[in-house]
């Protein structure tokens, strides 16, 4: 569905600020408030699918704000727990917990990232820096231009260094890195405009391209050496614009280091300004350090409340993780003819964003507390495929390769055996880590490097793991303390039934799941130990735990 | 390390993988075909593609194009072929004997010297730039055709070293077209049921997963849950045939046949596979880079390739498979006739050879040729998209009409200004 | 640069001049009498010069019209004048492929070549156009990898890719032969008895006794063979025995992998009547490659030449006995063989041409393609 917006950006920010004018009483309702009635306003006459059920709901805060899932215990606590608020009051424990911060960085890496490799400095200057609730401005300034001298931020850096690392005799790619951090925060995927203007898409121009690109070419990739303990990326001088011809229709152009559809930074001028912070040595042959940073300046125009589509993408991002699509699709893909599903609500959500400093953490508490994160996946009655961008029913969203894994060991029962490294006495055969894990779950479950990891994705590699996986079957097999451990200790099919349910799905089980079971248990009561890995088996590779819903 | 032992005749250490219930498996009377049935299915003729990549850049001069007694030539002798008046060189034995079914095409020339990027550059068919990465050659027919009524993988590899799924292949296309490697001709990790599983157990856990699967998704969309049932069914059908891709299980008398080597090995692989259905098997052989002592390498290299190769299209013929399979054998260039400062012969795209048979291909051709010293093609030479012409066409693809669809940006399947040659097809 | 040790009264050798040609050549050998040199090219023709010494004070000597020679590049060392010319001969043809080996009758003057198609004959080499004595084109199927001769002059030796290893008459008539497990690259006559010592592809090295035609010890220089992905990598490149009989050298590389080929060059020493390892020597790093031919001077030591990539090679010079070379000559890069004059104070060495730096693919400025030439220097020991 394509409405044509005849107005360009500025049009649209004009006519959003009379809007908020004229909703004076809007400004001081709550943002979750305002995100469900605006909501509710473009769906219309469409049917809203329930509020999700508290099971439904509880697992999809825990898999959001913890990265697992609760156990069997916990779930029952929660269920049966007759506070008014206890929504509320458990998404405040989880953004509080320690693990927010390490689901944050998770999620942020396989989205910054998208599987191209694994570093340890850059996964904890992502933690901390969520820790600290970094405000996302801040973070995109010390990702864009990084500081490869300060242990704290030099993580930060291989955002850059790894897009820079050279594959065998292939030039180093300047084009990929300038088109991934165009789509990664600002949201436009420059990639068609480097040659020339963009055929498909009015709004990029080939200035917009080569202004990013500019920038980045301007650096070069440099080994660890010295006070550098790791890659790092050395600016040089830059005084003169870059030019560019169109291979389509010979229009030459030039730019220094530019915004994507922004501002241009004004370069130095070496005949008036102090060129060199320390300048070349020609008898040591040290390179000099410029003044002029090029990647400093950008970052700072870029990541800025006035640059309205960095606030637009970081909205619209956090928007996609909690509810499984963006206002704007694809997510980098923002232009005047691709408009938001709901132009009003993302204005708004990216202005108060904006006005809040860019907390991801206070935005991501607004959002979690709405109706709309709140609703069920289950389908309203007669709605037989609602479309998905008016958000009346939750969708499912995919989960990622480790939340599986901690998923996996917390409801089969190994959780403190593997990843506690605790309980093994007794046990034979090999003692499986949480690196084994982690590995094996990424070999079957992660894309390949450079693959967006967006909507739920079943793969033939992923049913080949499940069904045949030394791992997988090896944590079905009864072992002290663990999940099979438990049930078959129990003999009452109900009991079994409960315990495999809550552990496994997070819910309790209903009527006909739990004589399904004491009719599968009947039938092979000769072999119940096993019978009760293979049920387990399939709850675990059912659709129900594989999604996020 | 005993440098006497080859490493591919060590027996690899293997989980029982068919359980108490494993079939025998039936050795059809036809040249050691695995199940009669399957061999049945494929003279339905669906067509196929066996693809052979010499990684590193075979020598032409040492193969399929030798010049005998020029200053380039080289030390080896020349043999008559099957056909009468082509000669091949002499480390090619079987293959002369096998040339009234094979086209080789010695006039090619391409663009890159390079193998980092000539590698893919090649074998993405090299087409116009438009900004987006086109699929190999196998991707490319997993999207045009799909698997066949087998229901196995459209895009298999059967290569040493790694295994697994190989998404990067496929370009735009998006990794679902990427391929399926047999790494070392071993089965990707977990295709072979676990030893703690009979088949009974395995299919009623598997019932009870679509079941529970059936049950959730009642009230919720389908769409996630259809693709998780077609991904097991494949997962199911992929196991089913694991048979095909077991090597330990290969008779010995076709082994001496095929030749007790890498390359040997893998091609026996790629024949049971293309029997069993598999759309395009893409068999990869490395080290054929022989920049130094490239004449002592080649004496070594090229008769095994040799062997194989020649047998597997023997095989292809017997059973019929051949009328419908599309066999290539190439690298990414040819060989430098100059021989270089450590006795070898470096990367020369200027004019080299690649050689087809079966499904549209003419037999018992040779297409153009290079001049008498072999530096140089006479006349024209074909570039790379004008062979993607080629080999869409002897499949029945009209490459010049069909065009891919990536996200509502067409794009043609082969070089633009290319067409396909003539005097190769049928 | 040269690397001069401190020896005895060793004076290090001084290249004289380097004679060009217009194609690479395999092996270049002097004649016993000292008058000829005789090297088989990488095409089917064995090369003639006549050795000129000049007298101290210089006079011209006329060099007769060769249609085929190059002329000398620019940056050759050419001193301004070599008191030994090699003067050009018609070359021999009717060969096939490259005549990569070639040995002189000690007494006779008879040359016998061997070709890569199997071909071995005997030539009259001194005369003006000569015909083969004898020839006999299928003495092996193919590649004959190495021919030698006994010290007594009776018998020639010729090795294979076809497996085989045969001994011959100077007449041409085969006496034994015998198939090895694997394709022979090198074989060498024990100075005195029916012995000869092979070794193979897989760098199994055997002494036979072609009298009763019996196997006689194994030795492992299986240091010299590696596998490589699909290729077996053979490094064994020549055998021949030092001491009287008593030492038994064998020669190459150490493969390091294929296909590009690295490895750096070794010498491995055994006793011919234990088989047992005495000394093994490394002559380099991973590009180094070969030791491609080995001659012994009459003062004791060896001439060794060795081949790597384009670029590497050296003239060594090493005492059996000791653990390093006492001399090292790298002014001249891939030297493929070595000769020593019958006088002892001369020697000759094939190396590849500097022009294209060894690279197949480049083109001259009007876009000609020369292939690579292999140029003669010859060297002087200075006494």
């Amino acid at each position: 569905m394509q409405l044509l917006r005849p107005s360009a950006t500025l049009t649209r920010w004009l006519l959003l600020a009379a809007l908020m004018a004229s909703h004076g009483a809007f400004a001081a309702e709550p943002l979750q408030l305002q995100v469900d009635k605006l909501i509710v306003a473009k769906a219309a006459k469409q049917p809203f699918a329930a509020p999700a059920d508290d099971a439904e709901f509880l697992r999809r805060a825990w898999f959001d704000f913890n990265g697992g899932i609760p156990s069997a215990e916990e779930t029952k606590k929660f269920l049966a727990d007759k506070t008014a608020d206890k929504r509320a009051k458990l998404i405040e424990q989880l953004v509080a917990a320690p693990r927010f911060a390490e689901q944050m960085a998770e999620a942020f890496n396989i989205q910054l990232m998208e599987r191209n490799g694994s570093n340890d400095e850059w996964r904890s200057y992502l933690t901390e820096s969520f820790r600290a609730n970094k405000p996302w401005d801040q973070m995109t300034r010390e990702i864009l231009s990084p500081d490869f001298k300060d242990e704290k931020l030099r993580g930060a850096g291989w955002f850059m260094t790894r897009r820079l690392d050279k594959v065998g005799q292939q030039d180093t790619d300047y084009p990929g890195l300038t088109r991934d951090a165009g789509r990664l925060f600002m949201g436009v995927d420059l990639q068609c405009c480097q040659c020339h203007k963009h055929l498909t898409v009015k709004d990029y121009k080939q200035v917009d391209f080569n202004g990013l690109f500019v920038t980045f070419q301007n650096t070069k990739l440099q080994a660890a050496s010295g006070d550098y303990k790791t890659a790092w990326v050395q600016e040089a001088m830059m005084t003169n614009k870059y030019e560019f011809v169109s291979v389509l229709s010979n229009v030459k152009g030039a730019t220094g280091p530019r915004v994507p559809l922004g501002v241009e930074v004004p370069l130095p001028d070496p005949a008036k300004d102090e060129i060199w912070l320390v300048p070349p040595d020609p008898k040591t042959r040290k390179p000099g350090v410029p003044k002029f940073s090029p990647l400093k300046e950008l970052a700072a125009r870029l990541a800025s409340p006035e640059n309205p589509l960095f606030a637009r993408n970081i909205a619209n991002r956090v928007w996609w993780q909690l509810m499984g699509r963006g206002f704007v699709e694809p997510l980098d893909l923002n232009h005047s003819d691709n408009p938001a599903s709901h132009p009003e609500l993302l204005d708004l959500l990216a202005k108060e964003l904006t006005d809040h400093k860019f907390d991801l953490r206070w935005l991501i508490r607004e959002l979690a507390l709405t109706q709309t994160y709140q609703r069920a996946s289950l389908l309203p009655v007669g709605a037989k495929s609602p479309p998905e961008e008016l958000f009346t029913v939750a969708k499912e969203r995919p989960l990622s390769a480790e939340q599986l894994a901690r998923a996996f060991l917390a409801a089969t029962g190994e959780q403190e055996r593997v990843v506690g490294g605790k309980a093994w006495e007794g046990v034979e055969g090999k003692k499986h880590t949480q690196k084994d894990f982690e590995k094996a779950f990424l070999a079957a479950f992660a894309n390949a490097a450079k693959e967006p990891e967006l909507n739920v994705n079943p793969t033939l590699r992923a049913a080949l793991f499940l069904r045949n996986n030394d791992l997988v079957l090896w944590s079905l097999q009864r072992r002290k303390g663990n999940l099979l451990d438990r049930v078959a200790a129990l003999t009452d099919a109900g009991k079994v039934a409960d315990e495999l349910y809550l552990a496994i799905l997070s819910r309790p089980p209903v009527a006909e799941e739990k004589a399904e079971l004491e009719k599968y248990l009947t039938k092979h009561a000769a072999t119940r130990e096993k019978a009760l890995g293979h049920y387990a088996w399939a709850m675990l590779s059912s659709m129900e735990f594989f999604t996020n819903h | 390390m005993n440098p006497l032992c080859k490493p591919w005749e060590h027996a690899t250490s293997r989980r029982q993988f068919l359980g108490a219930s494993a079939g025998a498996l039936a050795f059809g009377a036809l040249g050691g075909m695995i199940s009669p049935q399957a061999a049945e299915a494929m003279r339905k003729q669906e067509k196929q593609v066996l693809f052979v990549w010499l990684d590193g850049g075979m020598s032409q001069l040492e193969s399929w194009d030798p010049k005998p007694n020029t200053e380039f030539g080289g030390p080896f002798r020349t043999i008559k072929t099957s056909v009468p008046g082509t000669h091949f060189s002499e480390l090619m034995p079987q293959c002369a004997k096998q040339a009234h079914r094979l086209c080789v095409v010695r006039n090619i020339a391409t663009k890159d010297n390079a193998h980092s990027s000539g590698v893919a550059r090649i074998q993405r068919g090299d087409p116009k730039n438009r900004g987006v990465a086109y699929p190999f050659f196998g991707s490319s027919i997993a999207k045009l055709m799909g698997p066949t009524a087998s229901k196995l993988p459209a895009y298999v590899w059967v290569k040493p070293g790694s295994g697994g799924f190989k998404a990067e292949d496929a370009g735009f296309l998006g990794p679902k077209y990427g391929s399926l490697a047999f790494g070392d001709g071993k089965p990707p990790e977990d295709l072979l049921r676990h030893a703690s599983l009979t088949v009974e157990e395995d299919e009623e856990r598997n019932e009870l997963r679509e079941l529970l699967n059936q049950r959730y998704t009642a009230q919720r969309r389908p769409t996630f849950t259809e693709a998780s049932s077609f991904v097991f069914d494949s997962a199911r059908e992929l196991m089913k045939r694991a048979d095909v891709f077991d090597t330990t299980k290969l008779p010995a008398k076709e082994l001496d046949r095929y030749g007790r080597t890498e390359i040997g090995q893998h091609m026996m692989v790629a024949r049971n596979m293309l029997e069993a259905g598999v759309r395009f098997v893409k068999v990869g052989s490395y080290g054929w880079d022989t920049h130094g002592d490239n004449f002592n390498a080649s004496a070594s290299l090229v008769p095994k390739f040799d062997r194989a190769f020649a047998a597997i299209i023997e095989d292809l013929a017997a059973t019929g498979l051949l009328d419908h399979t599309l066999v290539i054998a190439m690298s990414e260039f040819g060989r430098t006739p100059r021989i270089n400062g450590h006795v070898g012969r470096d990367h020369w795209p200027e004019a080299w050879s690649i050689a087809m048979a079966g499904c549209g291909v003419k037999a018992g051709a040779v297409v153009g040729a290079t001049n008498a010293l072999g530096t140089d093609v006479k006349d024209k030479g074909h570039d790379i998209g004008a062979v993607f012409h080629t080999w869409f066409k002897a499949l029945g693809i009209d490459s010049k009409k069909v065009e891919y669809d990536n996200n509502s940006q067409p794009l043609p399947l082969a070089h633009d200004d290319m067409e396909a040659i003539k005097e190769a097809l049928v | 640069m040269s690397d001069p040790k401190p020896a005895a009264a060793f004076i290090p050798p001084k290249e004289l001049k380097a004679f060009q040609n217009d194609r690479q050549l395999c092996v270049a050998r002097f004649s016993p009498c000292g008058h000829f040199l005789a090297a088989g090219a990488m095409e089917g023709t064995v090369r003639r010069w006549k050795v000129v010494e000049k007298p101290k004070a210089a006079v011209d000597v006329e060099i007769p019209d060769e249609p085929k020679k190059k002329p000398a590049p620019k940056n050759a060392k050419q001193p301004a004048e070599s008191p030994v010319e090699l003067v050009p001969l018609p070359h021999l043809s009717g060969f096939n492929g490259w005549v990569q080996n070639i040995a002189f009758h000690p007494k006779d003057k008879v040359l016998y070549a061997a070709d890569t198609w199997g071909k071995l004959s005997a030539v009259a080499y001194e005369a003006d156009a000569p015909k083969p004595t004898w020839e006999n084109p299928t003495a092996h199927d193919g590649w004959i990898r190495r021919l030698a001769i006994s010290a007594d002059g009776q018998h020639l030796a010729t090795c294979g890719r076809d497996q085989f290893v045969r001994i011959w008459t100077t007449a041409g008539k085969l006496v034994a032969e015998h198939r090895a497990e694997e394709e022979v690259f090198a074989v060498a006559f024990a100075p005195e008895g029916k012995v000869i010592a092979f070794g193979d592809l897989k760098g199994r090295v055997k002494t036979w006794d072609f009298g009763t035609k019996k196997l006689v010890r194994d030795f492992d220089a299986s240091v010299l063979f590696s596998v490589s992905r699909l290729q077996d990598v053979c490094g064994l490149r020549v055998v021949t025995f030092i001491d009287g009989g008593k030492s038994l050298l064998v020669g190459g590389c150490e493969p390091a992998g294929g296909g590009f080929l690295e490895g750096a060059p070794v010498l491995v020493k055994f006793d011919t009547a234990t088989g047992k390892k005495q000394s093994e020597w490394k002559f380099g790093a991973a590009k180094d490659g070969f030791v491609l031919d080995v001659a012994a001077h009459p003062d004791g030591y060896l001439l060794l030449v060795t081949s790597g990539q384009p670029g590497s090679g050296k003239i060594l010079f090493l005492r059996p006995g000791e653990k390093e070379p006492f001399f090292t000559h790298t002014g001249v890069a891939n030297c493929h063989s070595v000769t020593l004059h019958p006088d002892g104070k001369r020697f000759a060495v094939t190396a590849m041409s500097k022009a294209s730096n060894g690279n197949g693919r480049p083109k001259t400025a009007d876009g000609a393609y020369p292939g690579n030439t292999s140029p003669v220097h010859l060297f002087e020991l200075p006494a």
